[in-house]
């Protein structure tokens, strides 16, 4: 089974997981997010949340003396995630997206003009509480593929070749609280690439790491108002 | 039931077009480098390399697909990063323009995969080429007849390679070619042009209303070279 078939299946098991216990506990959390409780950088249990689901854009962009930096021009992309707060704001999370590049220098990759990298991970993280409606996270990818779709041949439109990486990602997200479960969110991440591909021994080095960033945003639903480990200790 | 026969119909038509994608090699660049120079070894610059594969495909059929192109530098140089494919005529092609003649470098990368993913074609020489423009044009009166033929070396070189051997039957380099047509009254004129290296020498051999032949030499001595013979 394939990182990417893992992440989507289990995307959608966090969908109706979280549609089920999350609303189950929402009645017991509203009686009890009327009580008094206190509100650091760090926790809250008012702000406290089980599930939550992002979908947006990003733009990315290439940087460095290899492939990507050098070959390719970032356009646009899209993500999709969901992260499950294991312990107060500690969270696990599985994404999938697409990162749409325009080949800038063909003599450098080969003669495509387009390359889609299909991006799938799973991350942890953790999330601070800096000021009122705000959410400021941290994460990073601890298991993760790529995909490039290369396409965009001179003599035909249906001609496709792959490379396939693994992902080294490290996130940053700020979330604005619009209502008790609706935020927006601006992200951004560093994205290194390591690729399986086979290339020269005097251009390994090249090929050997692509590194793009993306700057996001998007909106973010949550259900729930207690962490995973809260509902079984209490 | 007409339902699940168009369910089926429309499940077969979507895997039609999705098995019509050709997918190239995964994974992999070559890298492609040589040094182009011309029969007076100087070297050749901006000529296009480029590297070629041949797949079919249930909707386009039989196509050939660029994996990867440069051109030769100033020194004559060249150093092209490529995709990769398997393939029968799995080829380099180096085309010099208007003013060069062209090389092809062929293998077979079914069973043959280049040291460290690398195609050295070493010094690869080019012949200066020039045009040779004919015009046959009638003058005399009717029910004359004009059998002629042009023997001339053609401005192309392909090697077939087998592994790092040159199969010298499969090859074909600066071959010689003999093109000709009988002119009479229905087609008393005619006005074509090729290509062959500067310095080589065309033999014209023609015969009028099938008399004897008479051959005369060309030698090609300008890039341009205008020929008309009346009849």
């Amino acid at each position: 089974m394939t990182l990417r078939l893992l992440i989507n299946t289990s995307l959608v098991i966090s969908l109706l997981l979280c549609a089920s216990v999350g609303f189950a506990q929402d009645n017991l959390n509203e009686s009890e997010s009327q009580s008094e409780s206190s509100s650091t950088f760090f926790d809250s249990e008012d702000r406290q949340r089980f599930f939550a689901m992002t979908i947006g854009g990003h733009k990315p962009f290439t940087s460095g003396d290899n492939f990507m930096g050098e070959g390719l021009r970032g356009k646009s992309g899209i993500d999709f995630k969901v992260q499950m707060y294991v312990y107060k704001h500690f969270f696990i999370g599985l994404a999938t997206g697409s990162s749409y590049f325009d080949v800038k220098n063909q003599e450098l990759l080969g003669s495509y003009r387009t390359s889609r990298i299909a991006e799938n991970y799973v991350y942890l993280g953790y999330e601070f509480l800096p000021a009122e409606n705000f959410r400021l996270g941290l994460n990073i990818a601890v298991d993760g593929d790529l995909n490039y779709k290369n396409s965009g041949f001179s003599t035909s439109d249906i001609a496709e070749q792959h490379d396939s990486a693994r992902l080294n990602r490290y996130g940053l997200y700020l979330h604005y609280e619009l209502a008790k479960h609706f935020m927006i969110y601006f992200d951004y991440a560093y994205n290194v690439s390591k690729t399986n591909i086979d290339a020269p021994s005097q251009l390994e080095d090249f090929f050997r790491k692509g590194k793009y960033s993306t700057i996001g945003i998007g909106l973010v639903f949550t259900i729930g108002s207690r962490d995973l480990i809260s509902r079984f200790l209490n | 039931m007409k339902l699940l026969i168009r369910f089926f119909l429309s499940c077969c038509v979507l895997l039609t077009v999705v098995s019509c994608e050709v997918h190239l090699e995964d994974d992999t660049r070559v890298l492609v480098e040589g040094t182009i120079i011309d029969q007076n070894n100087s070297p050749v610059s901006n000529a296009k390399i480029s590297v070629q594969t041949r797949r079919s495909s249930y909707s386009e059929g039989e196509n050939q697909y660029v994996l990867g192109e440069g051109y030769s530098n100033s020194d004559g140089a060249f150093s092209v990063i490529s995709l990769y494919d398997g393939d029968e005529d799995f080829a380099i092609e180096i085309d010099g323009g208007d003013k060069y003649s062209t090389y092809v470098y062929k293998t077979n990368t079914i069973n043959y995969t280049p040291t460290d993913l690398t195609f050295d074609l070493e010094t690869v020489s080019l012949k200066k080429t020039a045009t040779f423009n004919y015009n046959m044009v009638k003058t005399s009166g009717e029910s004359n007849t004009l059998r002629y033929s042009f023997k001339y070396v053609e401005g192309f070189c392909l090697e077939y390679y087998e592994g790092a051997t040159l199969n010298e039957y499969q090859s074909s380099c600066y071959q010689e070619r003999v093109i000709g047509q009988l002119l009479n009254d229905n087609n008393p004129d005619n006005e074509w042009s090729f290509r062959l290296p500067l310095g080589e020498v065309i033999e014209f051999t023609y015969s009028i209303n099938d008399e004897p032949e008479i051959t005369e030499l060309i030698t090609i001595n300008q890039d341009s070279y205008d020929f008309t013979f009346t009849y």
